[in-house]
């Protein structure tokens, strides 16, 4: 949970309360807490202040030498107590707020990430003063624990109150389901009458044994019970496996064993396992690389799919799941959970990617490389460089006196066949790219034989935003729309734009240009087209040689 | 000895070096010969794949057997769900005139002009009423003949009839009319369509074949005049709004690749490769059109390579039987096709009503009486109560002998969970409603389908597997 820390100033007991930045009126700031700048003191009617200044007077409860107040939104929720530590409960711009119902469990599972306690108080009036705070809009709210049944009919309060006060939203509820092996609880469940309730259930394994001994309890066949009871009034179940050591070899498994056990079931969630609370305890007897699982869980989500049930992945990360299956991954880590590693640099998967629980930072598949957009040609045998007819053929040496010492960019440059061919006329030479061992091979080959004017770097050709720095810009073999665009505008005024568009699908490049796409925009970009071949190697698209001058 | 309780389950040698396992709710599981040995001697390790295996498919277990009952209990019911509905689908003739002359044809058919058996109106009613009086929440009326469509107007008045009652019944209520499509007009198609009124029709297979077994009595281009008028129906209803069933005559045999072609090339994407029931012909006739059921079973065979090689190819092309059978072995969903049921359907999942009134339990009933065999009659509806004949003595001693799980030879075989019995059949041809296995060529053709599609599963072929569930789902 998100946390900040600052120096609590007359607060005897926790304040539970709503974030305001823009302050609210007299009558309606009993909940409300403010975040102000350089506050002295507190307006009166306001629950608490939370400022960044130190020196505080007026003797109302307040956070002081907070340093981060751009963290704070208008409808957060948080919790804040006599140490000055303020908790977010509720973050209105996230997807994954969730209300813990109790922190006891009748489980005690190997890889539980938030371990139970014995004892505590009872949560739900504190809860549901927390529901009636959080803002009405809110899509989604989970209740969790520990384990949320065991609060008994106080349950339904929590859900009669969200619906009430947040109608819109929809219920993911994550229970072990043993409870409902009583069939007057899930009866009484289902006359909540949520209009979007989804009810997820850890399923672990086929073999009750073994599910039993994982989650440290002899339940299956109570869960069971419990899911055909929730089945029989309808509701919407979803099965989650965390996948660990002790889960995976029986995957494919026990994916058939619920589709012929539990067809009625909605979805069903494999989840990479978080290694914080008990999974990091028992990380010898827990950890596998996800990478070793994936045939396992290939073979169960392709199974589930294919009898047409919903089937997600979360928590992976799409590079080390096999292809086939990536389509399945859900990028849902809680917002405050997620981070990427340095490897992660530069991949063009990472916008749909879930990353990593921060907590498993220490621990993570040894297969997490970045999907670069293209991988290069295989490097050139020195002396030896095979260089695109094409451009043999019109980048004559006439044209390149023309342009009077031109300083030529080859984006991507790859290995840097094309470069080496330009660098040994003796130009200059700049090379783009993002593969780092095709960079090296090209520093290397600079240093070996005294590149001066060969400069190299590595970036993701979406992201370049020079303009105007190039003579000729050289664009072989990769080709995306998003990318004629960048690399047009970094050309001078006369100066040249060669590109070459690949011949056929797989490889080197994004996609195919169709006919007159590339001529069309260079035309609209002022460019004149001197040399502008098209072909049809495949259909619907073309393969596009083209030599254009930019106009001032 | 290991512990563990071993559950019902039935078994067969599948080949030299396997035994196929299956159980009452249709899981099924391959075991080699020395693990099927030490299975069943309780000396498999329970904490072995193998064992796992056995026990995730519930044929044995650890645990406190009363658990695992009641799962596998829960999912016996679903596979019997069918039970719970009672009779659905009702097989009404309106008339016994038809303008074809199909070589296997069973029925009394009538002339053109002979309106002997035409239905009446006062009898139609009572059908209607009848049927109303199932419990089934899904009512379907079936035209058969004859062909229904040279008495229309018979049933139009069935029709409206039907949606009358259902103002007040308020079911789930279809229609679907089986017709040689040649009579139909547009006017008949529109009348169809408004009433949301299926159209089921028969294609034999390409041109010659299709003249040769379905032969029109007034034209020799029995053909031609079949693809215009379904040209003309999908234009008024669309694409999918004609279905078509083959029937294998003697010709048809060898050539069950031409016939897949056509419904291809008719733009069917599924075909129901089905074998000719020939039993209450004179025998001078069988002779003509009838075959041995290993002729039959080796087309099958083929032509379901066929199919699933076109599927592997990019043509999305079901053959039905094979997904029907599938559906049984591969998913815990219960099925609903009449004629391979257990209990069977006779008028427990369907029935049908002659155009005299009389009620029969399945069509072929309806063939017997022609012989004046009248064993399958249930009654009539101008004359017998719904009750009398849909619950009297008559129907129980029919189911009785009508399920599998008891009756003799199919009770311990191995592909028991997933096929059915029919004792009208078994009558008609071996004596009595019980049968005799060795010598019935339902089974000879059952069993040697189902061993078929166990191979091709245990492949683990993902392209066959992929296509396979594409058919089901």
């Amino acid at each position: 949970m998100k946390q900040i820390n600052g120096t609590a100033f007359n607060i005897e007991s926790d304040i539970l309360g709503r974030i305001t930045l823009k302050g609210k009126s007299i009558f309606n700031r009993k909940d409300e807490i403010l975040v102000k700048a350089d506050a002295k003191d507190l307006p009166s009617g306001y629950a608490a202040l939370i400022t960044n200044s130190e020196n505080i007077s007026g003797g109302k409860p307040c956070v002081g030498n907070v340093q981060t107040l751009d963290d704070f939104n208008e409808g957060d929720v948080v919790l804040i107590n006599k140490r000055g530590e303020i908790v977010f409960l509720y973050e209105i711009r996230s997807m994954h707020n969730a209300i813990f119902a109790t922190e006891r469990c009748n489980h005690r599972c190997i890889m539980c990430p938030q371990p139970p306690v014995a004892e505590e108080e009872d949560k739900t009036p504190f809860n549901l003063k927390l529901i009636s705070l959080i803002d009405k809009n809110t899509v989604e709210v989970g209740i969790t624990g520990g384990e949320p049944t065991l609060i008994g009919d106080k349950l339904f309060d929590l859900i009669k109150q969200i619906q009430k006060y947040q109608p819109k939203a929809g219920i993911s509820l994550l229970t072990n389901g043993v409870k409902f092996a009583d069939k007057s609880y899930a009866m009484k469940l289902a006359m909540c009458k949520h209009h979007d309730l989804q009810i997820d259930v850890p399923i672990f394994s086929d073999i009750a044994d073994e599910h039993n001994r994982i989650v440290g309890a002899k339940t299956f066949y109570k869960t069971v019970q419990g899911l055909y009871n929730l089945a029989l009034f309808h509701q919407r179940i979803g099965p989650r496996i965390v996948v660990h050591k002790q889960t995976y070899k029986r995957l494919p498994q026990l994916a058939d064993y619920i589709y012929h056990n539990f067809p009625f079931v909605s979805q069903v969630a494999f989840l990479q396992m978080e290694t914080t609370g008990n999974a990091d305890t028992n990380l010898d007897e827990l950890w596998i690389d996800p990478y070793d699982y994936n045939e396992e869980l290939k073979q169960a989500v392709l199974l589930l799919a294919n009898r047409g049930i919903c089937t997600r992945v979360y928590n992976a990360q799409l590079c080390v799941l096999p292809y086939e299956i990536r389509k399945f991954a859900v990028n849902a880590i809680s917002d405050w959970k997620d981070t990427y590693l340095p490897e992660c640099e530069g991949c063009k998967l990472r916008q749909q990617c879930g990353g990593l629980f921060a907590s498993n930072q220490k621990h993570h598949s040894a297969h997490i490389k970045p999907e670069l957009k293209y991988t290069p040609m295989p490097p050139p045998v020195d002396g030896n460089t095979t260089i695109s007819p094409f451009l043999e053929k019109y980048l004559t040496e006439e044209l390149l006196i023309q342009c009077n010492n031109p300083i030529i960019y080859d984006v991507p440059c790859g290995y840097g066949r094309h470069l080496q061919w330009l660098a040994k006329k003796g130009y200059e030479v700049h090379g783009i790219d993002l593969d780092a061992k095709a960079l090296n091979f090209v520093e290397e080959w600079k240093e070996q034989h005294g590149m001066k004017r060969v400069f190299i770097s590595k970036e993701d050709i979406d992201r370049l935003k020079i303009q105007s720095c190039c003579d000729i810009m050289l664009n072989i073999h990769l080709y995306s729309k998003e990318i004629l665009k960048v690399l047009s505008q970094m050309v001078k005024f006369n100066g040249l734009f060669v590109i070459e568009t690949p011949e056929i699908h797989g490889g080197n490049y994004l996609e195919l240009p169709v006919q007159g796409e590339v001529g069309e925009y260079l035309k609209s970009q002022r460019y004149e087209l001197m040399i502008y071949e098209e072909s049809v190697p495949q259909k619907g698209h073309v393969s596009v040689k083209a030599i254009a001058r930019k106009l001032a | 000895m290991s512990d563990y309780q071993i559950l019902p389950f039935r078994f067969a040698r599948f080949n030299e070096s396997e035994y196929l396992l299956t159980n009452d709710v249709g899981e099924y599981i391959f075991l080699r010969n020395e693990d099927f040995e030490k299975f069943i001697n309780k000396e498999l390790d329970v904490k072995s794949t193998v064992f796992q295996d056995i026990a995730s498919k519930q044929i044995a277990t650890t645990d406190k057997v009363e658990d695992v009952v009641n799962m596998l209990a829960t999912k016996f019911r679903t596979k019997k769900s069918i039970l719970r509905d009672f009779t659905s689908l009702h097989m009404v003739v309106p008339t016994l005139r038809c303008n074809s002359s199909c070589i296997y044809c069973q029925v009394a058919r009538k002339n053109m002009d002979d309106h002997e058996a035409d239905m009446t109106k006062q009898t139609a009613k009572n059908v209607v009423k009848t049927i109303f009086q199932s419990p089934s929440p899904c009512i379907k009326i079936e035209f058969q003949g004859g062909d229904p469509s040279t008495y229309f107007e018979m049933v139009k008045y069935i029709i409206e009839e039907a949606e009358w009652q259902n103002l007040f019944k308020k079911k789930d209520l279809g229609f679907v009319i089986c017709t040689n499509v040649t009579l139909l007009t547009p006017d008949m198609v529109k009348y169809l369509k408004k009433h949301k009124c299926d159209i089921s029709t028969s294609l034999d297979g390409p041109k010659e074949l299709h003249n040769i077994n379905r032969p029109l009595q007034d034209t020799t281009h029995t053909h031609e005049k079949f693809e215009e008028n379904i040209k003309m129906i999908r234009e008024i209803c669309g694409q999918d709004s004609v279905s078509a069933l083959m029937t294998t005559s003697k010709y048809s045999l060898g050539h069950f690749k031409e016939i897949i072609d056509e419904y291809v090339r008719m733009g069917y994407n599924n075909i129901f490769l089905r074998a000719l029931n020939p039993y209450g012909f004179a025998k001078q006739y069988k002779e003509k059109i009838a075959y041995p059921v290993e002729d039959f079973i080796e087309n099958f065979k083929e032509g379901l390579d066929y199919i699933i090689e076109l599927n592997k190819q990019g043509t999305f092309f079901i053959e039905g039987y094979a997904a029907l059978l599938l559906k049984r072995i591969l998913t815990p969903f219960a099925t609903g096709f009449v004629d391979l049921q257990s209990p069977a359907g006779v008028g427990i999942a369907g029935a049908i009503y002659d155009w005299d009134g009389n009620v029969y339990v399945a069509d072929e009933g309806r063939m017997l009486a022609r012989f004046k065999d009248y064993y399958f009659k249930l009654g009539n509806v101008n004359e017998d109560s719904y009750q009398s004949m849909f619950n009297g003595e008559k129907l129980h001693n029919i189911i009785e002998n009508a399920c599998t799980e008891c009756l003799p030879m199919c009770s311990e075989c191995v592909f028991q969970p997933y096929c059915g019995a029919d004792p009208v059949r078994n009558y008609s041809e071996q004596g009595d409603m019980v049968g005799h296995r060795p010598t019935s060529d339902m089974c000879k053709k059952n069993t040697a389908i189902m061993h078929y599609l166990f191979e091709l599963l245990k492949k683990h072929d993902p392209e066959t597997n992929r296509i396979f569930w594409s058919w089901i789902n």
